[in-house]
């Protein structure tokens, strides 16, 4: 006991002495030559494992970096989202706006009393024209009103619910409309052909149809309101022997991409 | 003994270099010190002797390493050492908390120690308050590193028992 102690108090005052000798000034700090050997071979060694905790922190530090740049690409990414869809809502806005004012303008022209509809849906078959209009009964509007838009003759009403309507387009086989050429105010009737086009019928012979004219509605028949521009001759069809000639007719209104359409309350013929 | 003892320099300089390069930069108040470990896991192992004299050693490579006043580690070390060495027939070590116990004690006697020196030397300002909970937040690091350096301990008494080399029996012979 008497040696443990002994050696652990020789290191203790030994110990002591080092520290009081050199604490208050430490230019006294000399770690001699044990020290120096020490430091000598721990030195590149911690300087080793620094530079190793230095590339660590630093590949951390990148590591955060790109979870942060990730946060804000999302954020970013989210920010040009909304931004285009703002756009596209604007843009569509503007469009909308648009095609009122020219619906607006070509009201105008129209007598009667025009209600103005947006197109809620489309007969998805191929073989009849018909779109469905929020607009009904409710609304003033009857069967068999007619209905255009800011190009022309879009078709008229072919069944009524109180808060809806269906239009028959010209373009459907079902449809006829008593229609002058333009510039020859010659009469012919164009049908719907069910393929988009229109077909004219009925044109005395001797008469000359340049593909180009255009077609206005006659007023004749009580449906429509007369000088309504319904399509553009864009084939003429003279069969051998025959009495009339035939025409092929794009519709002058975009039948196809419809939005808004105006429906004539009151309209009559020759008004 | 002298193959366990240039081990066990040579582990105490290895870590000294680890806490330095690396432990240190753990430090937010008290950063652990694993020196503390090795001198408390030494003292209990081989005896106050022992204890005292490889926990100078690791005092002086501590001081020498980080700059302080040559001697405050050795001095502390030495008193660490023997302390754990004389706790020695009353601590079993093969104790699954025994490790984790004497990190947190062992850090905390170290810090008290220093502060008692401090006040002693008039070396520094002791902040009871600070030097608390860095010695709290020292001990939690500290105690998270005993498993690791307590297996350290043992892999040195593994490696450095002398095997029986004459006529087997079929066993070996402890140092």
């Amino acid at each position: 006991l008497k040696r443990r102690l002994f050696i652990v108090a020789a290191l203790a005052v030994t110990a002591f002495f080092l520290l009081t000798s050199q604490l208050r000034l430490p230019e006294r700090r000399a770690v001699g030559p044990v020290g120096g050997l020490v430091l000598g071979a721990l030195g590149p060694a911690q300087a080793l494992l620094s530079r190793g905790a230095d590339g660590a922190r630093e590949l951390w530090r990148l590591y955060s970096e790109i979870g942060q740049l990730r946060l804000e690409n999302r954020r970013l990414r989210e920010d040009v989202e909304r931004l285009s869809s703002e756009v596209g809502r604007l843009r569509e806005q503007a469009q909308a706006t648009q095609r009122l004012e020219r619906l607006m303008e070509f009201r105008k022209q129209i007598p009667g009393r025009a209600i103005g509809a947006r197109v809620i849906g489309r007969d998805s078959t191929r073989w009849f024209a018909v779109i469905l209009v929020d607009r009904g009964s409710d609304d003033g509007i009857r069967r068999n009103a007619p209905v255009l838009a800011a190009e022309g003759l879009v078709g008229r009403v072919l069944t009524v619910t109180p808060t809806t309507a269906q239009i028959l387009l010209v373009t459907d086989p079902r449809s006829a409309v008593g229609v002058l050429l333009q510039k020859s105010r010659d009469a012919g009737v164009v049908e719907g052909q069910g393929d988009g086009a229109l077909h004219l019928k009925y044109v005395a012979r001797s008469q000359e149809i340049a593909p180009g004219e255009v077609l206005v509605t006659s007023g004749l028949g009580g449906v429509f309101p007369r000088g309504v521009p319904v399509g553009i001759v864009t084939d003429v069809v003279r069969e051998p022997g025959g009495l009339y000639q035939e025409a092929r007719v794009r519709p002058i209104a975009g039948l196809r991409q419809l939005e808004e359409v105006l429906v004539i309350a009151d309209g009559r013929p020759d008004r | 003994m002298t193959q366990r003892v240039a081990l066990l320099i040579g582990v105490m300089m290895a870590v000294a270099v680890v806490d330095g390069a690396w432990l240190s930069r753990l430090a937010i108040g008290g950063g652990p010190d694993l020196l503390i470990l090795i001198v408390a896991f030494a003292g209990l192992r081989y005896g106050v002797e022992a204890g005292a004299l490889l926990g100078g050693a690791a005092g002086y490579i501590e001081d020498l390493v980080t700059g302080s006043p040559l001697g405050l580690h050795a001095l502390l070390f030495v008193l660490l050492g023997a302390i754990a060495g004389a706790l020695r027939p009353v601590v079993d070590v093969h104790q699954r908390l025994v490790p984790t116990a004497t990190a947190v004690v062992s850090t905390l006697v170290v810090t008290l120690l220093t502060a008692v020196l401090a006040l002693a030397l008039h070396f520094g300002t002791v902040v009871w308050r600070d030097a608390a909970s860095d010695a709290l937040l020292q001990a939690a690091f500290n105690a998270l590193f005993a498993g690791p350096v307590a297996g350290l301990m043992r892999w040195i008494d593994h490696v450095t028992q002398r095997r029986y080399t004459g006529r087997t029996i079929g066993h070996r012979v402890l140092r």
